[in-house]
């Protein structure tokens, strides 16, 4: 195998990468393999947020739902990290996740994978960081994705950007 | 318990700070985090679980897991799943 395809794989699992190898004990036995087929949702605008998936492969769709259609607002691909929220308690989701394809994820029961971190500061710490980094990469994303449409949309409007 | 499937090392490789080797499972060959077994080296058999070497098995055990791992079929969705997921997820040990 090429460095390059182990380094991919290695970038997959950077939310975890920081962990020491007593950390990883306690942590990987609440993780588990979850696969979904194309189209399928791995959940709902407004569920109650459970699980913290990391995608390993396939791309998810992240959707709002408008009346009784949805809009595509970001794709997230392997390497992120979606349903964040699953850690902070009693949190619901902000879309609706929809496999593009089929969709290989490893998951954490939020509630679980917390109080883990409760009991363990240091790993929770270095866990909340590798998250954060994540959520930063989507945020950037959404932004430039704003500003995608916003360019879009100006060049069609007769009113033009300001300078 | 975690599913857990067995493999054997074929290589190894250093990645920024992590112990990475390349795993065969059957047909199949997948990259897989050594971290949990710093001692295991190429040859050796290990259990897998999400993507992570959690143990170290004899061949004899290893054989035997894999083949529990066709006589003990998983539910119809399960295996569905691992249809769709491809080869390398075929040869899991054990439904979730």
């Amino acid at each position: 195998m090429v460095p390059d395809e182990m380094i991919e794989f290695a970038r997959i699992y950077r939310v975890l990468s920081e962990l020491d190898p007593e950390q990883l004990k306690k942590v990987l036995p609440l993780a588990q393999e979850s696969h979904y087929r194309r189209g399928e949702l791995l959940f709902r605008e407004g569920d109650r947020s459970t699980h913290l998936h990391l995608i390993v492969s396939g791309d998810v769709s992240l959707e709002l739902m408008a009346g009784d259609h949805s809009i595509s607002v970001q794709t997230a691909h392997p390497g992120e990290a979606i349903g964040w929220s699953a850690l902070t308690p009693g949190s619901r989701t902000h879309f609706q996740a929809r496999a593009l394809a089929p969709v290989q994820t490893v998951s954490f029961a939020g509630d679980r994978l917390r109080e883990a971190c409760d009991r363990d500061p240091a790993m929770g710490y270095a866990l909340t960081k590798q998250l954060l980094a994540l959520v930063t990469d989507r945020l950037d994303a959404a932004r430039l994705q704003l500003v995608d449409a916003y360019l879009t949309r100006t060049s069609e409007s007769p009113l033009q950007p300001s300078r | 318990m975690p599913a857990e499937l067995p493999g054997k090392i074929l290589e190894i490789q250093v990645v920024r700070n992590n112990r990475l080797g390349l795993v065969e499972f059957g047909d199949t060959r997948r990259p897989i985090f050594l971290d949990l077994v710093p001692d295991a080296k190429v040859g050796d058999y290990v259990t897998v679980h999400v993507g992570f070497a959690t143990g170290r098995i004899s061949e004899a055990e290893a054989l035997k897991d894999s083949a529990e791992a066709y006589e003990e079929p998983g539910t119809a969705e399960h295996d569905l799943q691992l249809e769709e997921a491809g080869p390398a997820m075929r040869r899991r040990v054990k439904p979730r």
